[in-house]
């Protein structure tokens, strides 16, 4: 019985990476419990108070080390719930508030959710395309939808493995109704890729921006909508721009907006065909392409049901 | 409560004109839908016609429109409300094919009640875009008729309730939409026939753009380097 929390005690501390006397716990415990008859709860709280005392620790530092048990995305559906994930970043978003660091859409072989990496986590960026391990990360519910939050007691390890990420590819037709602002020719922070904005990253503060070409949009088809980033190699290949001809562009007109002033007169409204992933909102893309005639056929078919 | 955006649906102006029923939410920050006659719930619209005018209502800043499709018009104004649209507008000159996203506005006055768009954006756009927007509209708009004359959705019932939709109508009008676009085709078919024998020995169109852009560049790296 005392052995038990002996150990126990012993043990939360070395995960936590520190080593204690198991005789120094056993005499703590046993002089609590068994000469001052305090309450076994109390006296293993109370020694274990006095190590972290003794070590100059803060409580956090156990708590981060008990394991939370490792799920697969599809079995979140709780929140408040602290778990482990293996997951490759999806997407990442732009963070819409000053205490998010990171937001984006993570995924396993299951399928894929929303993540939140706080700013006070302090954790360092994490990049799409990479996997990682999420140890200690609790569920959560935001507007009705599962997310994930990476918290100070939270722990981002980037792994070898490459997670295959579960996804519905499909095919839309539809017309691109929407282009937001912060598209066109951008700036992005050399350390970590987010878009910047006066060249000042909220994370690295002033930095050299590397440029990229992108569009940020929505098609829609009339029945569903579908938001959709196109990458500087998606706009190549609809309208040969890249990002040396956008540079080449803004330095001509001095005014880094005409470059997507240019793009807008080119795609908005314009119907295209993409092939992609749908993760919620988002239908990332793999193939794009314009829809360059009418098909007569169907005009036929529609002209014979009407 | 989830966020979710509106989507923009397909509507010919001539069932937009005849439009005139509202559907309010709960309060007054919930989404308002304009209910179509042949049922089409719509807080949002895309659209791809002819701009036929654009006149100053206020100093530049205030722009009443007019967007024609195979139906009918669509009336609507542009105002500083609509920056990315008013910004658009000027470089737009009537009569042009443009597309737009818009919002729905109603005014409802004494005796009647007229439906109006608010564009969010509007730039120029192209007739091949115009017949992929007639056909699609044609094809939800046909979608919607069938649904009503089964009574298969709520607002099919609800639109059918309202107005007293007489479907041989809007079935007409698709119909003529259609006509229309295919009588362009067929006339662009042979207008491609003489241009195709006439340019035998001619270069393609595409190669002198191209060429005559590359050019413009290497022009203005010059004067560039000047400075």
């Amino acid at each position: 019985m005392m052995d038990d929390h002996v150990r126990r005690i012993r043990s939360r501390f070395e995960s936590a990476g520190y080593q204690i006397d198991e005789d120094e716990i056993r005499r703590r415990l046993n002089l609590l419990i068994n000469e001052f008859k305090v309450p076994v709860n109390e006296a293993v709280r109370s020694v274990t108070n006095y190590f972290l005392k003794e070590l100059d620790l803060s409580p956090d530092k156990l708590v981060a080390k008990r394991e939370s048990p490792e799920v697969k995305i599809s079995e979140i559906d709780e929140p408040g719930r602290w778990v482990t994930v293996r997951v490759k970043i999806v997407q990442l978003w732009e963070s819409e508030s000053e205490n998010i660091s990171q937001v984006g859409l993570a995924g396993d072989e299951t399928g894929t959710i929303k993540f939140v990496i706080w700013r006070k986590s302090g954790k360092p960026s994490v990049e799409e395309g990479k996997s990682y391990v999420f140890s200690n990360v609790v569920t959560d519910s935001f507007m009705g939808r599962m997310q994930i939050n990476i918290n100070k007691l939270s722990e981002i390890q980037e792994i070898e493995e490459d997670i295959q990420v579960a996804s519905s590819q499909i095919e839309i037709v539809g017309a691109l109704v929407a282009i937001q602002s912060n598209s066109g020719l951008i700036t992005r922070c050399p350390e970590c890729n987010r878009v910047l904005s006066k060249n000042i990253c909220p994370e690295h503060g002033k930095v050299e921006g590397v440029y990229d070409l992108r569009i940020k949009g929505v098609v829609d088809n009339g029945e569903s909508v579908f938001e959709v980033i196109l990458n500087e190699e998606n706009l190549k290949h609809l309208t040969g721009m890249d990002v040396e001809s956008a540079k080449k562009m803004a330095e001509e007109t001095l005014d880094r907006s005409s470059v997507l002033d240019y793009l807008k007169n080119l795609l908005f409204g314009r119907y295209l065909k993409i092939s992609g992933a749908r993760l919620g909102r988002y239908l990332l893309v793999n193939q794009v392409d314009f829809i360059t005639s009418v098909d007569t056929e169907e005009l036929e078919k529609l002209l014979e049901v009407v | 409560m989830t966020f979710r955006r509106e989507v923009a649906r397909r509507i010919f102006a001539r069932e937009f004109r005849e439009s005139s029923h509202i559907i309010k939410g709960d309060d007054r920050y919930s989404p308002q839908y304009l209910l179509t006659p042949t049922g089409a719930r719509c807080n949002r619209i895309f659209v791809v016609g002819t701009l036929l005018e654009k006149e100053d209502r206020g100093d530049g800043e205030f722009w009443r429109i007019r967007i024609a499709d195979p139906t009918g018009s669509f009336s609507g104004f542009i105002g500083r409300y609509q920056p990315e649209a008013l910004n658009s507008l000027a470089d737009l000159e009537p009569p042009q094919y443009v597309a737009v996203t818009a919002k729905i506005s109603v005014f409802q006055g004494e005796t009647r009640t007229l439906p109006s768009i608010r564009p969010e954006e509007i730039s120029a756009s192209d007739s091949l875009s115009r017949d992929l927007w007639v056909i699609e509209t044609a094809r939800q708009t046909l979608n919607r008729i069938l649904a009503m004359e089964a009574l298969s959705t709520e607002d099919a019932k609800l639109a059918r309730e309202i107005y007293g939709t007489d479907t041989s109508i809007y079935r007409e009008m698709v119909r003529n939409a259609l006509e229309i676009i295919k009588g362009e085709l067929e006339f662009d078919r042979e207008v491609e026939k003489d241009k195709v024998e006439e340019k035998v020995e001619k270069k393609v169109p595409g190669d002198e753009i191209i060429e005559d852009l590359e050019k413009f560049l290497e022009e203005e790296e010059f004067d560039l380097s000047d400075i």
